[in-house]
């Protein structure tokens, strides 16, 4: 299912615009959300989920207008928000029915489905412990099976992999991989690498506006033929380190080793590297700067 | 400047977390990596002098920290993973207080303290309460904050969780600077942005810790 | 240089070899106008960062050694004096406002003096040291400081502040009244008792859990008071007896002050 964004806006008081004039549409799979802190992702996604009504524009799920039929989309989505306001005294099954009555899940129906996903997130050996006492990764996998709960259409994940351990984020990924066939997900994240391994598309909002939105593989190319690997000894490097721009360095022995974005060959020592994900959103925010119009979306 | 475990155990109470480490750390970037719950944050605190150990000893340049007691932290700054706690006065105002507790002279404070909000980028909201910041700044507050002594070893817990791609950048290049003239130890749970970096990989697995050195 | 004009500095350098009058050296240095290449228009910012790893380097000079103090005695001092910043104008505020309604008690309802005491006094421990046990708290045993000077500086400014309210709540029953001195060593008696219990059970259980172990007790002696008909003491105890107590309490509570937010610890 396709969710289409129309000029979606949001004002809040105090004169802060969060959202301005937003227009894109999620396609099925996994769809990513980039962008700097105070962007406006958590208030997209706090919008798609129902939480927050926008101030204009319109946002449709499929055939289904956000406005005319907010109760159906709660139906149709699953929310798993960074911070998950859990209520401790309540065990994991408790808590699960409790999600399932918001969902509008009858009690019949929601059993089953409350089991098999503890089974799923393997915490089903833990169902009399009350939440309170579970461990942070835990509460991540009950977080999940909340979100799965009356198999959504579409999942809406914000900063999921913020405190994983490397292990526990692969596992993750894989998990959002295997569900994204079957449904549209919106993963919103600052690990790039999230993104640029699991994301066909992806949408990069700057201060409320879209400033990218379409194939992930396109937005690497804002960076092509700009980046660059350079290698210096200790002492050059002290002598030029400020006027690179350096993404990331590797040091072997005395010698850096840099990758730096760069519109020419810096010092004409460099090599020409191919773009990663990071290097092309690198790009994309410095050539946004202060002068955002409304980006077209680039095609499918 | 080095920093000796020597047949360390620490842990919370009597039962150790974590046994046997012995390494020595010296200048550049080491990484403390594993999974939750395999003890990074026991192992920072053990270093900054909040634990102490079960068995064992860690030394800096050759003598007893915990008997060197608030000596030993004069040259350290340690960024706990959390943030929270912090009472309600401005950004600035905090890192004066915290500058006092330091041991900084008076006359240098407001200069120094000007000076880690710049490097953590904290000037647009040096003003505002500190509670009121969102937990990405805070967590730069905490990074301003250790590094307000100038100290030779310096410790930070998962520091850049909050980080939006740009500042992770940022802050990439911020350790490549720091990790030249002192010790910088970081727990991480994104080792491979780092690990080009770093001087050696601290691994901790089933309560045991094994430094690769690069 | 690019190629092009090297050529043509070439064929001026040959074209000035040859002997010639004023007309063809005027012709020259009118070519000389078109060569001179034009220089780049580099901000000075730019310009000084790329020659920066040029400059002589000043040597590192460590903060350390000349921004930090000396003197082990003046730093514990100054850091103790900054605990005063602590205390937010909500705390200052709110005392005073408390003072003043126990005064208005004992003026008109003929309450003991000091009968506000100990909540005062607790809350105001517990306030001072609200962080126990949060990440706050970590960053400030990150510094060179002992645990029991921070309890000890931030006592000892509730204690002040409290001694200090007291003065000026007995010279207004004083004057109001004719009040005696004595009753300040009722206040200070209960100042010193409670401060004393307040923070041995902080530190025993936690900030809240301590003070409200000693507000129940405080709730009991009332409860003692009211339904006694014989006058009796506050606090049970004579005033130095309950004095010495409560520095012996506050003594135990310095002594294990490393304990304090321990419980929270969590594994990560």
């Amino acid at each position: 299912m396709d969710i289409a964004l129309t000029s979606v806006t949001k004002r809040f008081s105090g004169g802060v615009t969060a959202l301005d004039r937003v227009s894109f549409t999620v396609t099925p799979g996994m769809f990513g959300l980039l962008g700097p802190n105070g962007a406006g992702k958590t208030t997209l996604m706090r919008i798609l989920s129902t939480l927050l009504e926008p101030d204009q524009g319109s946002v449709a799920f499929g055939e289904i207008d956000l406005r005319e039929d907010p109760q159906a989309v709660r139906r149709l989505i699953g929310y798993l928000p960074q911070e998950l306001g859990f209520y401790r005294q309540l065990t994991g099954p408790e808590y699960l029915d409790l999600v399932a009555g918001m969902k509008g899940l009858s009690a019949r129906e929601a059993r089953p489905e409350t089991a098999r996903l503890l089974e799923q997130v393997n915490l089903a050996h833990q169902r009399k412990k009350r939440i309170g006492e579970y461990s942070g990764g835990m509460r991540r996998r009950l977080g999940i099976a909340q979100a799965l709960l009356g198999d959504p259409q579409v999942i809406i994940v914000d900063e999921p992999t913020a405190g994983l351990d490397p292990e526990e984020r692969l596992r993750f990924r894989n998990l959002l991989a295997d569900l994204s066939a079957q449904r549209t997900i919106l993963l919103s994240t600052h690990i790039v690498a999230d993104v640029e391994t699991t994301c066909e598309r992806l949408a990069v909002l700057n201060r409320g506006h879209l400033l990218y939105a379409g194939p992930t593989e396109q937005l690497l190319e804002q960076a092509d033929g700009q980046v660059w690997q350079l290698d210096l000894d200790a002492r050059e490097f002290e002598r030029v380190r400020h006027t690179l721009q350096i993404v990331s360095a590797r040091r072997s022995g005395p010698d850096v080793s840099l990758r730096v974005i760069a519109g020419e060959n810096p010092f004409g020592g460099a090599v020409r590297t191919e773009p990663t994900l990071e290097d092309g959103y690198l790009c994309l925010m410095q050539s946004a700067g202060a002068a955002i119009a409304s980006a077209q979306e680039v095609g499918a | 400047m080095r920093l000796t475990f020597a047949a360390l155990s620490c842990g919370y109470g009597r039962t150790p977390v974590l046994t046997d480490l012995s390494f020595t750390l010296r200048r550049g970037l080491w990484l403390i990596t594993g999974p939750n719950g395999s003890g990074k944050s026991t192992l920072m605190r053990c270093a900054v002098g909040l634990l102490p150990p079960i068995a064992g000893r860690l030394l800096w340049d050759g003598a007893d920290a915990y008997r060197l007691a608030e000596r030993y932290r004069w040259h350290l700054g340690y960024a706990p993973q959390e943030t929270g706690g912090s009472p309600d006065m401005p950004v600035r105002a905090y890192l004066h207080y915290l500058a006092a507790l330091k041991g900084i002279l008076p006359a240098r404070r407001a200069a120094r303290v000007n000076e880690v909000i710049t490097i953590a980028s904290l000037t647009e909201v040096a003003d505002r309460p500190v509670p009121d910041l969102s937990g990405g700044l805070q967590q730069r507050m905490g990074l301003a904050q250790a590094l307000l002594n100038d100290p030779d070893l310096l410790l930070l817990d998962e520091p850049a969780v909050s980080l939006d791609p740009e500042e992770r950048v940022r802050f990439r290049q911020l350790l490549l600077d720091l990790s030249a003239d002192r010790i910088v130890l970081t727990a991480t749970n994104l080792p491979d942005e780092l690990d080009g970096m770093a001087s050696g990989i601290i691994r901790l697995s089933s309560g045991r810790a094994i430094l690769t050195e690069a | 240089m690019r190629p092009t004009e090297l050529e043509r500095a070439d064929a001026i350098a040959r074209d000035m070899a040859e002997p010639m009058d004023a007309a063809d050296l005027a012709a020259i240095l009118n070519r000389l106008d078109d060569f001179s290449p034009a220089a780049p228009l580099t901000p000075p910012g730019a310009l000084i960062e790329r020659l920066r790893g040029r400059l002589p380097a000043p040597s590192r000079q460590r903060f350390r050694e000349d921004g930090l103090s000396a003197s082990p005695l003046a730093t514990t001092l100054q850091f103790m004096l900054a605990q005063v910043w602590l205390f937010r104008p909500v705390w200052w505020g709110a005392t005073t406002v408390a003072t003043l309604i126990g005064l208005a008690l004992t003026k008109w309802v003929g309450a003991t003096p000091g009968l506000l005491v100990p909540p005062l006094v607790a809350f105001s421990l517990a306030y001072s040291m609200r962080e126990a046990g949060t990440p706050a708290w970590e960053v400030e045993l990150s510094c060179p400081v002992r645990p029991y000077q921070v309890v000890l500086a931030r006592a000892l400014v509730v204690l002040g502040w409290m001694t200090v309210l007291g003065a000026i709540a007995g010279s207004i029953l004083h004057f109001i009244d004719g009040w005696q001195i004595a009753t300040l060593g009722d206040w200070l008696a209960g100042m010193l008792l409670f401060a004393g219990a307040s923070l041995l059970g902080m530190v025993c259980t936690g900030p809240r859990l301590g003070a409200a172990l000693v507000l129940a007790g405080w709730v009991a002696l009332g409860i003692r008071a009211i339904s006694s008909t014989a006058p009796l003491h506050l606090w049970v105890l004579p005033n130095t007896t309950a004095a010495l107590l409560g520095a012996a309490c506050l003594a135990g509570a310095l002594l294990m002050a490393p304990r304090f937010g321990k419980s929270v610890h969590q594994e990560g």
